[in-house]
């Protein structure tokens, strides 16, 4: 018997769902410790260290609910709510939020393992049953989230519980009731994500989620900021908590599973059982119904019809898209004007591309505002040393931070963000000085056109004398210049051109590292030369002259020019090094 | 033919990654008006070879000569000659092919009406003007393969290498590249292209080198082949086929089959 026909002969044995999904799952783990496996030694002890932390946040958590709820008895606090009430809504409210974020952030993830891990296909096809590869793949979603989530929510229901003497059947029945609110966020995700595939391309939302994520990451880095800003005082607090309070109400599931696991805690188990198995009943069929939705919808192509059909471009559309937009381009070489056009069409197209001016915008607005109640002691140190109009030296220390961050990722990552594609610049007679340029501009322009929009509106907002304004251009523009040459040279230097999603570009080695200090060395050296003359002009003649500028702007030209030359002197040899095997 | 310029030269050519050498003292040349087959298992070393004759990889030692300028020494003559197509295309995905032409275009320095004249006759001779202003990261593999070769084609190179072109493409696409190949050639310009596809090769080649674990084994028209003359190992195999498993391993090959049945 050959061998194709012992295989048509063989009895194929079928898997039941669970088994299967065991076999899938199994196969990730494997896929995991392959990877912990091979990686470098750095990132081994990376993530042991990283796993020790969250132990450690954990047992932090679990000490700090206890005191968390003290602070809730606290007569202060008492004067803006009831504390039993405020107590009694803390699972519902740990619950809730545990089912929103996981909706949210489990949408990103199965975007991912449906629609971009181009394994789903490979999966159907074995002979598994597909419920149980729909099901893999949704606790492979849930699993890492769902795992941050307990790190966070368990300490906290786990003290309500030692701290409120609840019975033992609370502790496994708050796990089993969070794990099916994942599960059901999850099932509920899945749907979400095919309904806007069906839409919008996977690739496409998943250059908008990572926007959205970005600018996201950095809302809640600067709400501390953003918060002082807003002048929240303590009513608006314990209003806010009492708004928090009525998400506890009896219409709610949530509440109901809250109220269930904290009934079942408190030893009460009709009201206990009834309604955490009411919860239980809810979150199952909902988790059951997506899951059937998602498997039927993804199996008959629902999703992957993207139902807006691509609008044909009107012909004077087409022709206008033909030429970008980008005046002075005749005035440089076609090989200079070709990069550029080709790096700003290609930023522009990638919303995630934004989320890098996103963060410096920002910041920016943030430091603007911070900084407009003025410097305090140090302002009156300042001015009595003789130093004159310290508004114009804040707003351009200001301005050179935030055209640093909008520089430093287009300039860094200028050759870096080629990747696979670099072979076309490679194999191209472009000389290297022209390809640097080329570069240079593409991360220079925007970054200085914006920075000097910031300028103007930082002297409009703050009132500043307009006769500093040109020197602040020029000292921006030529710092700037100078710090773009040397992250460029170290993005030449350091290019990577091996990864597979863009959210992976970075730097090689710690050239990454290396750069921002380097920059940041230079920035505040080449300042120092622009600002000191005038400065010290300031303080030991009462005011300074044109000269005083003048040799500012010479010393600190100088600085910057030699910087640009040396980068470019630098990086032009390590050009034919891009994209070799290391 | 002997009286030709050859256009693409591989001098000696050696490449090595650590202790492995992909590539070792690979010496063949290929003339104007010639279409050359570079054949090879997988992982002998026809992509790194070819690599090294466009500029992407830096040999370790030896010379490669495109147009008879040193492609080490004189990158910029070199690869002013050459168009290449990769195996694999890798495009801008976020230009639309239009876009990506006139990209081209400008690296190579060519006048704008031109560019505008021949991207219009490439992307209609690759049936591609009814996509040709959508982003290329919606295009199917074929596609991306179509406007890879209009891409290099757009500067009317002396020298066109092509690493495995009709990997993924319809029998509609393929039966094209088989076509304008020998065009390409008739004008004047040497064609270099790796395939695994033996009836192309035998079809369309005037010359083939055979390439295994790095070294050249053989190199020659395809009557030279079948009697044996360019390597001396043959044993008069009719097919490119049966030369080709016979000089790079035809056996294990066998033995697959054997399993099979």
């Amino acid at each position: 018997m050959s061998l194709s026909e012992s295989i048509i002969k063989t009895q194929p044995r079928s898997f039941g769902l669970w088994p299967s999904v065991w076999r899938l799952l199994r196969l990730r783990v494997r896929i995991m410790v392959n990877t912990f496996k091979r990686s470098k030694t750095s990132g081994k002890v990376g993530a042991v260290v990283v796993g020790l932390l969250l132990i450690g946040l954990m047992v932090g958590l679990f000490a700090a609910s206890s005191g968390l709820l003290r602070l809730m008895r606290s007569p202060e606090l008492a004067a803006y709510i009831d504390p039993n009430q405020m107590i009694g809504a803390i699972p519902t409210l740990v619950l809730t939020a545990a089912f929103f974020l996981t909706l949210m952030t489990n949408f990103g993830v199965l975007l991912q393992a449906l629609y971009l891990s181009h394994d789903m296909d490979f999966l159907i096809t074995s002979p598994l049953p597909m419920r149980a590869v729909f099901l893999s793949k949704l606790i492979e979603a849930i699993l890492p989230n769902f795992a941050l989530f307990c790190a966070f929510t368990l300490p906290v229901l786990f003290g309500l519980g030692v701290s409120s003497g609840y019975s033992v059947l609370y502790y496994p029945l708050v796990i089993a009731v969070l794990a099916l609110m994942a599960l059901a966020a999850g099932g509920l995700a899945s749907i979400l994500v095919m309904a806007v595939v069906r839409v919008v391309p996977a690739k496409r939302v998943a250059e908008v989620l990572g926007f959205l994520g970005a600018t996201l990451a950095v809302l809640c880095a600067q709400s501390a900021n953003i918060i002082d800003r807003f002048n929240i005082d303590q009513s608006d607090f314990g209003g806010m908590l009492s708004t928090l309070s009525q998400l506890d109400s009896m219409w709610s599931p949530f509440a109901w599973a809250g109220r269930g696991v904290a009934a079942v805690g408190e030893a009460q188990w009709l009201n206990g059982l009834l309604l955490t198995g009411l919860s239980v009943i809810v979150l199952g069929g909902v988790f059951a119904a997506s899951l059937l939705a998602a498997e039927q919808l993804y199996y008959t192509g629902w999703s992957s019809m993207q139902g807006s059909a691509r609008r044909k471009k009107p012909v004077s559309r087409q022709n206008e898209a033909r030429e970008p937009r980008f005046e002075f381009g005749q005035l440089l070489p076609a090989p200079v004007r070709g990069v550029v056009v080709k790096d700003l069409l290609t930023l522009r197209r990638d919303p995630r591309n934004y989320s890098q001016l996103i963060t410096p915008l920002i910041l920016g607005v943030v430091m603007l505002f911070s900084s407009r109640g003025g410097g305090g002691d140090m302002d009156e140190q300042l001015t009595g040393l003789g130093l004159a109009n310290l508004e114009v030296y804040g707003l351009i220390t200001v301005a050179v931070f935030i055209g640093w961050m909008l520089m430093f990722n287009l300039s860094s990552m200028s050759f870096t963000r080629e990747g696979k594609s670099y072979w076309m610049l490679k194999t191209s007679p472009v000389r290297p000085g022209h390809l640097l340029v080329g570069k240079f501009i593409v991360s220079y322009l925007p970054s200085i056109t914006f920075t000097l929009i910031f300028l103007t509106v930082a002297f409009l907002l703050q009132g500043a004398n307009w006769l500093f304004f040109p020197y602040c251009a020029l000292v921006l523009a030529l710092v700037i210049a100078g710090a773009n040459g040397i992250s460029l040279a170290f993005g030449t230097m350091a290019a990577d051109l091996s990864w597979e999603s863009p959210n992976r570009q970075r730097l090689r080695g710690g050239a990454g590292c290396a750069a921002v200090l380097i920059v940041m060395a230079f920035l505040a050296f080449d300042l120092a030369l622009f600002l000191l003359p005038v400065a010290l002009w300031q303080i030991f003649a009462g005011s300074a002259p044109f000269l005083a500028y003048l040799v500012g702007a010479v010393l600190g030209g100088a600085a910057a020019a030699l910087v640009i030359f040396l980068s470019m002197q630098f990086a032009i040899p390590r050009l034919e090094q891009i994209g070799e095997p290391e | 033919m002997e009286t030709r310029q050859p256009l693409i030269e591989a001098d000696h050519l050696v490449k090595r990654f650590g202790d492995k050498t992909a590539v070792d003292d690979v010496n063949f040349s290929v003339c104007a008006g010639e279409i050359f087959g570079f054949l090879g298992p997988n992982g002998a070393g026809k992509t790194t070879t070819i690599k090294m004759l466009v500029g992407l990889l830096k040999p370790t030692s030896g010379t490669a000569r495109i147009a008879g300028y040193d492609v080490l020494t004189q990158p910029i003559e070199a690869k002013a000659a050459s168009g290449f197509v990769p195996d694999t295309p890798n495009l801008y995905s976020k230009l639309s092919a239009r876009e990506l032409l006139r990209f081209v275009g400008d690296l190579y320095g060519l006048p704008k009406e031109l560019v505008s004249r021949r991207s219009d006759e490439l992307l209609r001779l690759f049936d591609l003007t009814e996509a040709a202003d959508d982003l290329t990261d919606s295009y199917s593999h074929g596609m991306q393969q179509k406007t890879s070769l209009a891409a290099a084609l757009l500067h009317d190179p002396k020298v066109l290498i092509l690493d495995e072109p009709t990997v993924g493409l319809d029998p509609k696409s393929a039966r094209l590249i088989k076509d304008i190949l020998p065009q390409i050639a008739d004008r004047g310009a040497a064609v270099m292209l790796s395939t695994h596809i033996l009836e192309i090769a035998e079809r369309m080649c005037d010359r083939i080198g055979i390439i295994n674990k790095g070294s050249l084994i053989a190199v020659g028209t395809l009557d030279e082949l079948r009697s044996g003359a360019a390597a001396g190992r043959t044993n008069g195999s009719s097919s490119l086929e049966d030369i080709f498993l016979e000089l790079t391993g035809g056996a294990e090959y066998a033995a697959i089959t054997e399993v099979l049945k």
